[in-house]
């Protein structure tokens, strides 16, 4: 699904290059569930904001789904992203102006989604996520748990391929990123989305099939969980 | 979608209500200034608008050269309506005098005065039909309402006022005690945007020498206030009833001079806005230089409330980077969040669009008061007017709303969630400075001009008149009997509180003086040399205090013996070529009054006879009692109330059937500078308005700096900075800002101010502590604005300020 070939990322500062990351290659498969550990600084969000066409690398060649990526028109890539991609962010990032039921039913709209249809989409999550009592509530009068789990129900609204997660348990007690990470492996199992999550907890990388190990933007060593 | 956009934008308001306060405010005020200023050029554009084919309609007015000057004047001879009727098939003439003081009885109730009589022959409603006032005729024939003498059409109004709720057809009214009318037709009350405003017409053929005090109207030469109008036949050019006007000029003049004048045409639809007739207008006239100023600025005070839109906006944008990072995120496009950011604007502008046209409603009252006009919003109810509004709204929303959006729709979504485009970039940090600038500039400049129209107001009323006009009242006189005169002279001969009491024609700058030729041997008779006489008799000279330069006043004797001795202004005598007045006494000159041919036995200093609009003239006084329509009376000081009502009481038992008109000529004086008081009273209210929106900018500015550089004051705090230092800190760049306002506006200022004097003869000069006056103003009132929030921010805690970052 996701290739990527001597990805480079760097900030030029005087004469120096800062690099972000450095020859990054990477393979995912469909249906995979990948973790990507290291410290802060070591490129992880750069890496997911790339692959989440959010930001450009500054040399290298990325596939999605066969097709080059910046080799398109910025209209073609905000159409592969509508369609195939959803971001979970560690702070929600909730709209706060808008209610449950409308940062959810939001994605729909910019991709000019019909009345009806939004409004059965937004009902189905509701339900299958068990918040359709906070509906009419705005983001903060959730607690953070509640507040992530919209966040990633609108990830998934548009019924995205990959879900790209920055360190999405990183603002909630251990009880509720369990709940969470669980819910992405059910997502990952039951409806076989592609989750590429960032994250600083061993535990929480376990739920994945592979954990990539990031250091100073290379990629250090990758395993496969026990 | 867009209901969804609409509620968001709706809700996002809401949160930040101060913002979308301060933003509703500039902008509602803007348009209402705008709408205000739109209704007033619409008045004044819809003058004489009503007449069907008025491009065919046409004024007859007349140029002569005098001395070394050109004269025009919207009076013309009174045959002149009859020659072109009668010899001219193409041309449909009407002759018609307007009387602007007469006095009207009905029955037995008292007296009162009209001020707009106009007399008017059977052609008056081919020529001006009032076409576009539907049902003009309530009642009576039009056919026949002005062909015999002694009939009268009145109009609603009027009507309603004489006789109440009777009707009014068939009744009589008495004009100056001298004729009845009889009333034959009401018309409905007609628009007053009419250069010639009526209350009553009455048939031409009724005037006669009694009513114009024994002038013929039958001679060429005559004036006063005879207007002609005609209109054009289809297929008649200008160009040949020009030709036709100027046969009758040539045919008719006598003297030399008058041969060289010419009559021609003026459109009716240009009376209202030609300043060249100005003083013969029977109503005011507004130059469109005056109604291009206005429009100017009305697009200044809204372009000012756009640039605050801008400035607060790209300010707040900084504020809102986080929720444009989640929604591109979470796919929006940069045009859909173009779209959407606009979307807000044109929100807040139909918001303020409504606002304002509410404040424009509450508004229009009081500047009705201003400028003494009856100005209706029935314009706003017209289709025209509604596409005219939304296109205005739009191109209000596109002059604010693009510059924010493009900033918005443009930020990178990364940087933006992560809170990285805290500081503004360079660009745009300029760009607001510079619209700082130009608001300020704007208001500065307004400020200026105000300053020098008060400055000139202030010369009006303190200028040497050269005369004294403290203190001095005039009564007017309706008959010019003498047996009355001396009655009234006898009455108050013994009264207290009176100082002098002399009878003329009018007071110095009553404008009252008899235009008339003026011969001596060293002029030439060909260039019509004139002079104004005012009649007076010996006691004018205490009365009005007037200063004299040579010789002497006018004898008892002189008084006796008619047209024996003058006294005249410096400026006469300049004209016969004296530079020392004094050479000038005992000189002889001929006046073309009776042809009388006095001696100069007196040479006053130039004093005013006029508004300082004008140039002084050259001024005779002499003693001529036919012409003694007024008693001038110094008053002393202390009780004058009770000396004005022994006047009254006087008056009335020698007039006892006419209407007692008193003034003090401070008054009178005043009035002729009308125009200039509204100007000045608009001017005030605008440039209120302009600084009042850039000090809401101002304030919403500051208040962003205040908030991005809270973490830079706790710092320096702790380093032992004091508040006033704090304070200095973040209003430099401000003040800084205002003075280059104030630099670019000064020049500019100076330069229309130059040009608005320059229509005045005497005039004030534009000082340079006017300048440094308004850039003071100007600076205090932005400091008053900022300091409450920089005070605030230097005085807050910095250790808790620290703690927050």
């Amino acid at each position: 699904m996701i290739k990527l070939n001597g990805i480079y990322k760097w900030y030029q500062s005087g004469i120096n290059r800062n690099f972000v990351l450095k020859d990054i290659n990477l393979n995912i498969e469909e249906g995979a569930f990948i973790s990507l550990m290291g410290p802060s600084g070591s490129g992880k969000s750069t890496l997911l904001n790339i692959i989440g066409m959010l930001d450009e690398p500054s040399e290298g060649e990325y596939l999605f789904l066969d097709q080059s990526v910046f080799a398109m028109k910025e209209r073609q890539r905000k159409e592969l992203y509508k369609q195939y991609i959803g971001f979970v962010f560690q702070s929600y990032h909730l709209i706060d102006e808008l209610t449950v039921y409308e940062n959810i039913e939001a994605p729909l709209l910019y991709q000019g989604v019909k009345s009806s249809e939004r409004r059965s989409m937004v009902a189905d999550m509701l339900d299958r996520f068990s918040i359709v009592g906070k509906k009419d509530l705005f983001p903060n009068q959730l607690s953070g748990g509640q507040q992530q789990l919209v966040g990633i129900v609108r990830a998934l609204i548009a019924k995205p391929k990959l879900i790209l997660a920055d360190e999405p348990t990183g603002n909630l007690n251990s009880a509720q990123g369990d709940e969470i990470m669980q819910l992405f492996q059910q997502l990952n199992r039951e409806d076989g989305v592609t989750i590429l999550q960032a994250t600083h907890s061993e535990k929480n990388a376990a739920y994945g099939h592979r954990t990539i190990h990031l250091l100073d933007g290379q990629i250090q060593h990758q395993h496969v969980p026990l | 979608m867009l209901v969804h956009t609409l509620n968001q934008i709706i809700r996002s308001l809401w949160r930040h209500k101060s913002f979308t306060f301060i933003n509703l405010l500039g902008l509602s005020i803007g348009i209402a200034a705008v709408l205000v200023i739109f209704l007033i050029a619409h008045y004044e554009n819809s003058f004489d608008a009503f007449h069907s084919d008025s491009e065919r309609v046409y004024r007859v007015v007349s140029k002569n050269e005098r001395e070394d000057k050109v004269v025009h004047e919207a009076t013309v001879p009174y045959p002149t309506g009859r020659f072109l009727r009668e010899e001219y098939p193409g041309i449909q003439a009407t002759q018609i005098h307007f009387a602007s003081d007469m006095q009207v009885r009905i029955g037995s109730q008292a007296p009162f005065i009209e001020e707009n009589v106009v007399f008017a022959d059977s052609l008056f409603f081919n020529v001006l039909d009032f076409a576009g006032v539907e049902d003009l005729w309530l009642a009576g024939n039009p056919a026949t309402a002005l062909q015999n003498p002694q009939q009268a059409i009145l109009t609603e109004h009027s009507a309603q006022q004489y006789f109440g709720t009777e009707n009014p057809v068939g009744k009589l009214i008495s004009l100056d005690n001298k004729v009845d009318v009889e009333v034959v037709g009401i018309l409905k009350s007609l628009p007053q945007t009419s250069h010639l405003p009526f209350t009553m017409l009455v048939s031409f053929s009724t005037l006669n020498s009694d009513l114009l005090s024994g002038l013929d109207l039958n001679t060429w030469g005559f004036t006063a206030s005879g207007y002609t109008y005609v209109r054009l036949n289809e297929g008649v050019t200008l160009a040949s009833a020009e030709g036709a006007l100027q046969a009758i000029q040539q045919r008719n003049a006598t003297e030399e001079a008058d041969k060289k004048g010419k009559l021609y045409l003026q459109p009716i639809s240009d009376i209202h806005f030609d300043l060249t007739f100005e003083d013969s207008n029977p109503s005011y006239t507004v130059s469109s230089r005056y109604l291009t100023m206005l429009v100017l600025l009305g697009g200044f005070i809204i372009l000012i409330a756009c640039i605050n839109y801008i400035n607060m906006s790209t300010s707040f944008a900084f504020t809102k980077s986080k929720e444009v990072g989640i929604r591109k995120t979470i796919g929006a496009s940069k045009g859909q969040l173009f779209f959407h950011y606009m979307l807000e604007t044109l929100v807040v502008t139909l918001s303020a669009a409504l606002l304002g046209l509410g404040l424009a409603l509450l508004a229009l009252p009081i500047v009705n008061q201003i400028l003494d006009k009856s100005i209706t919003v029935a314009p706003i109810l017209s289709l025209a007017f509604l596409l005219g509004a939304v296109a205005f709204i739009l191109v209000i929303t596109f002059i604010s709303g693009v510059y924010p959006a493009l900033i918005l729709s443009g930020f990178n979504p990364i940087a933006s969630l992560k809170n990285q485009l805290a500081m503004p970039g360079k660009s745009s940090v300029l760009l607001r400075k510079a619209l700082v600038v130009f608001q300020f500039t704007t208001s500065i400049g307004m400020i200026i001009c105000t300053l020098v129209i008060a400055r000139q107001m202030e010369y009006f009323q303190n200028k040497e008149l050269g005369f004294n006009k403290e203190a001095v009242v005039e009564v007017s006189l309706p008959l010019n009997d003498s047996v009355k005169i001396e009655a009234f002279r006898s009455l108050l001969q013994n009264q207290t509180g009176i100082e002098e009491l002399s009878f003329c024609l009018g007071a110095p700058i009553s404008d009252n003086g008899l235009g008339v030729s003026l011969h001596a041997p060293q002029l030439s008779a060909n260039t019509g040399y004139s002079a104004s006489v005012i009649p007076c008799d010996r006691a004018y000279r205490d009365a009005y205090r007037m200063e004299l330069l040579a010789g002497r006043w006018f004898l008892p004797s002189e008084e006796e013996n008619i047209g024996s001795a003058v006294v005249v202004n410096r400026s006469l005598t300049k004209t016969l070529g004296y530079t020392d007045p004094a050479e000038a006494i005992g000189k002889t000159i001929q006046l073309g009054l009776n042809e009388m041919k006095p001696t100069i036995v007196g040479v006053t200093e130039d004093f005013h006879t006029s508004s300082l609009h004008d140039d002084i003239a050259s001024v005779a006084l002499t003693p001529f009692p036919y012409f003694y329509y007024a008693a001038g009376i110094r008053l002393s000081p202390g009780n004058m109330r009770s000396t004005l009502a022994s006047i009254e009481s006087a008056w009335r038992k020698v007039y006892p059937e006419n209407v007692y008109q008193v003034a003090f000529i401070d008054d009178t004086l005043a009035l002729s500078y009308e125009q200039e008081t509204r100007d000045y009273q608009l001017f005030k209210a605008f440039s209120a308005i302009s600084i009042f929106i850039c000090c809401i900018g101002l304030w919403g500015l500051i208040a962003f700096v205040v908030v991005r550089k809270t973490k830079e004051i706790g710092i320096r705090k702790v380093l032992g900075a004091t508040v006033s230092g704090i304070v200095l800190l973040l209003s430099r760049d401000f003040l800084k800002l205002i003075g280059i306002a104030l630099l670019i506006a000064s020049p500019i200022a100076w330069y229309f101010m130059d040009q608005w004097l320059a229509d005045f003869a005497y005039r004030t000069d534009i000082s340079w502590w006017i300048f440094a006056l308004a850039g003071f103003f100007a600076l205090l009132i932005a400091l008053i604005t900022i300091s409450y929030q920089t005070i605030r921010a230097a005085l807050a805690n910095p250790v808790k300020n620290l703690r927050t970052e």
